[in-house]
């Protein structure tokens, strides 16, 4: 089951980028906290995550 | 070359961008362009790994910032124009692998956060009438590339489809004083039959008008016209809400349910729009795990849906995935 942390607060940090064609790109990072402990937000960023997706564009 | 071509027969706009016939498609292993750049690889859309969401523009758009003349000349029968918009692409993860069921709620949370942004940038544009935010996931959708990532098409125009809810919404609330949805809402929640995940502050349902068999909308249960309505304890009631569902999506037959998932707002248009209120629309495009629910001669020709299933017993079925 979802770890269901309704007050959990989010700071939002944008850094925007141009890339060498011109496009713009923009990187979200984010500080957070949480009234209960995400064991899996926590290990995220270094943990594959589990299926394949597909996506179309 | 890239125009917007009228259509006066329906009465809308057609896009047409023959560059993207050659964008990326299913690249073979290690050559995904939404991966980071490897040292030593080629170079991808994103040159370091260390972020939490990434938003960019696509390398192949269908609508563009500056996107120039139009190729052919139009006239009073087929007006042309530029394909003027802007088309984003949201990494959900520097992992190649996942989906966005599989986000820990955390990382469900800022991502509201970074769609919420987006429509409010993206909106703020004084040539932007309408942001689009949405998923295509699955092989039957059609699948380019499989990192994890959604889109925005921020219009310049109201898209065919969201002006006709419109239209509906503006008749409702004209002839009741109350929002349409709002009206939809009171009627599902004191029902219940097409209830599939209720939270605090959000609800999704199968509507009783659904298309597809397993069609959910998901909605703010207060009157919200879009995402720069909500709370804090709102936008993590949502990531809550969505969670949930998209894993009961993928625990209904064992395996990761392809869907469009599509965001209805309000315009960034300067208009009121009263009757406009924040859902969510899913649309699975299977009706068992191994068929297809096909938009073939009825469909795509008349324009009437054939739904070969009742949204009560098909909501029962996603109520009861135990997750």
């Amino acid at each position: 089951m979802p770890n269901d942390d309704k007050n959990a607060t989010h700071m939002m940090n944008k850094r925007v980028e141009a890339k060498e064609d011109g496009r713009v790109i923009i990187f979200y990072t984010f500080e957070s906290s949480s009234s209960q402990p995400d064991s899996e937000a926590a290990s995220n960023k270094d943990q594959p995550l589990k299926k394949a997706t597909d996506k179309a564009d | 070359m890239s125009e917007m071509r009228w259509n006066p027969v329906m009465g809308e706009w057609v896009v047409t961008a023959t560059h993207r016939q050659d964008r990326t498609f299913l690249p073979p292993a290690g050559y995904c362009p939404l991966c980071p750049t490897a040292e030593g690889g080629f170079p991808t859309e994103v040159a370091e790994p260390q972020y939490d969401f990434v938003v960019f523009e696509n390398k192949f758009p269908s609508l563009k910032r500056e996107p120039g003349e139009p190729a052919i000349e139009g006239n009073d029968l087929f007006p042309v124009k530029p394909s003027l918009g802007i088309c984003e692409v949201i990494l959900y993860s520097s992992n190649h692998t996942g989906t966005l069921a599989e986000l820990p709620l955390q990382k469900m949370q800022q991502l509201v956060r970074v769609w919420k942004d987006r429509y409010e940038e993206l909106g703020a544009r004084p040539d932007i009438d309408y942001v689009f935010i949405f998923e295509n996931k699955g092989e039957a959708i059609g699948v380019t590339i499989h990192h994890p990532h959604g889109q925005i098409y921020a219009f310049s125009y109201l898209p065919p489809r969201i002006e006709r809810e419109l239209v509906n919404e503006a008749a409702h609330h004209k002839k009741t004083g109350n929002c349409l949805h709002c009206d939809i809402l009171r009627h599902e929640l004191s029902d219940k039959k097409r209830i599939v995940v209720e939270t605090d502050h959000f609800v999704a349902i199968i509507p009783f008008y659904a298309r597809y068999p397993y069609e959910v909308h998901l909605y703010a249960k207060a009157h919200r016209s879009s995402m720069s309505d909500f709370s804090e304890i709102e936008q993590n009631d949502l990531a809550s809400n969505l969670q949930i569902l998209l894993k009961k999506y993928d625990g209904l037959w064992g395996f990761s349910m392809p869907y469009m998932m599509v965001m209805h707002q309000k315009p960034t248009d300067g208009g009121d729009w009263p009757g406009c209120h924040f859902h969510i629309e899913f649309y699975p495009p299977l009706r068992t795990p191994e068929k297809l629910k096909y938009l073939a001669g009825c469909e795509s020709g008349a324009g009437t849906f054939v739904n070969d299933t009742l949204p009560e017993e098909k909501a029962a079925e996603l109520r009861a995935v135990k997750i």
